[in-house]
């Protein structure tokens, strides 16, 4: 029943992890914005590919790829959100501090 | 829809333990992505038919006088949807909530075990015995974590269950998760487990529908005799 190399991470996902985890991460920080954006950015760059067609020989490693960053979007996407709330609270702040001075 | 399901996370990373349905809706995106359109992921304890006619079966063979038998609730039911025609179970997946205790688990794993050898047995009248069948992989889901393992008919009426790795899939939490989930394995494993269930996709192509929507709504034990791909 054992399946050999079932969590084995293969050369090509390798690859596009590391690039979103160097996204992910600024210095010490965890920028989940930075990723939400890599993959959405890369996500509508395959959907347009795909709509072109994909040459027969590439299409499984693109569809792969592309799930790979539907799932990363429905996983870190939510979690970014709450960046973006931070963000405009600090800005908002920011623009009321000088609104009272 | 995709908006929906991010709430649905966003709302759920507030809370220390999931509810079961908090934890069967984050799955059921994430097997609804890795699946594609080809195979709808059911919730809300829809009953399979596979169960049932395997019940009903039991109850007269053992002298039974039930009339009323009911199938199978179950969390995340993998179907097949043919355009007039009744829906094809696949595959069932089962859903717990992290605080439930280790009893209540192996009852849930067996169930799930019963249940997926019932939709085998059923989906296997359709098919010719020598066509190549690949075992979908099945996951017990316990909150962020599942187990992956495989139920196989070993000979008429005996299937045999086993975990298809040591490890557990993982799904992350928090954005410090992100390491362990990419690079520990837990996304690719969950890529294996869309490619064990796409070997059954060639049941959506129309000839091969026509022909099962057929016997599906007629209730035929009928083998579709397929060339060797």
């Amino acid at each position: 029943m054992r399946l050999d190399g079932f969590f084995r991470v293969t050369d090509q996902q390798r690859v596009l992890f590391r690039k979103m985890l160097q996204v992910l991460r600024v210095g010490q920080q965890v920028n989940l914005r930075r990723l939400r954006r890599f993959c959405s950015g890369r996500r509508d760059r395959l959907e347009e590919e795909e709509e072109a067609g994909w040459p027969e020989s590439k299409a499984e490693e693109k569809q792969e790829e592309l799930r790979i960053f539907y799932v990363m979007e429905f996983m870190y996407a939510p979690l970014s959100l709450e960046e973006d709330d931070v963000e405009v609270q600090k800005f908002m702040k920011l623009h009321m501090y000088f609104v009272l001075l | 829809m995709f908006c929906f399901r991010c709430e649905e996370i966003l709302r759920n990373g507030k809370v220390a333990k999931n509810s079961e349905h908090e934890e069967v809706f984050v799955w059921r995106g994430i097997a609804q992505i890795l699946h594609g359109h080809d195979v709808t992921v059911r919730v809300g304890e829809l009953g399979s038919s596979a169960t049932r006619g395997d019940r009903v079966e039991v109850e007269s063979q053992f002298g039974g006088a039930e009339s009323n038998v009911r199938s199978r609730k179950i969390d995340l039911l993998h179907q097949l949807c043919p355009e007039g025609g009744k829906p094809i179970d696949l595959v069932a997946w089962e859903a717990k909530s992290e605080a439930v205790s280790s009893d209540t688990l192996q009852i849930q794993q067996r169930k799930n075990i019963r249940i997926n050898a019932s939709v085998q047995n059923k989906l296997s009248r359709y098919l010719d015995p020598s066509f190549p069948r690949p075992s979908p992989i099945i996951l017990d889901i316990v909150g962020p974590r599942a187990l992956p393992y495989r139920v196989t008919k070993v000979e008429p009426g005996i299937f045999v269950a086993g975990a298809v790795a040591e490890d557990m899939i993982e799904l992350p939490k928090t954005a410090e998760g992100v390491d362990d989930f990419l690079e520990g394995g837990s996304l690719s494993a969950l890529l294996r487990v869309a490619v064990s269930l796409s070997g059954w996709k060639f049941l959506c192509s129309p000839i091969v529908m026509e022909f099962l929507i057929l016997c599906v709504n007629y209730d035929r034990t009928t083998t579709l005799l397929l060339p060797r791909p």
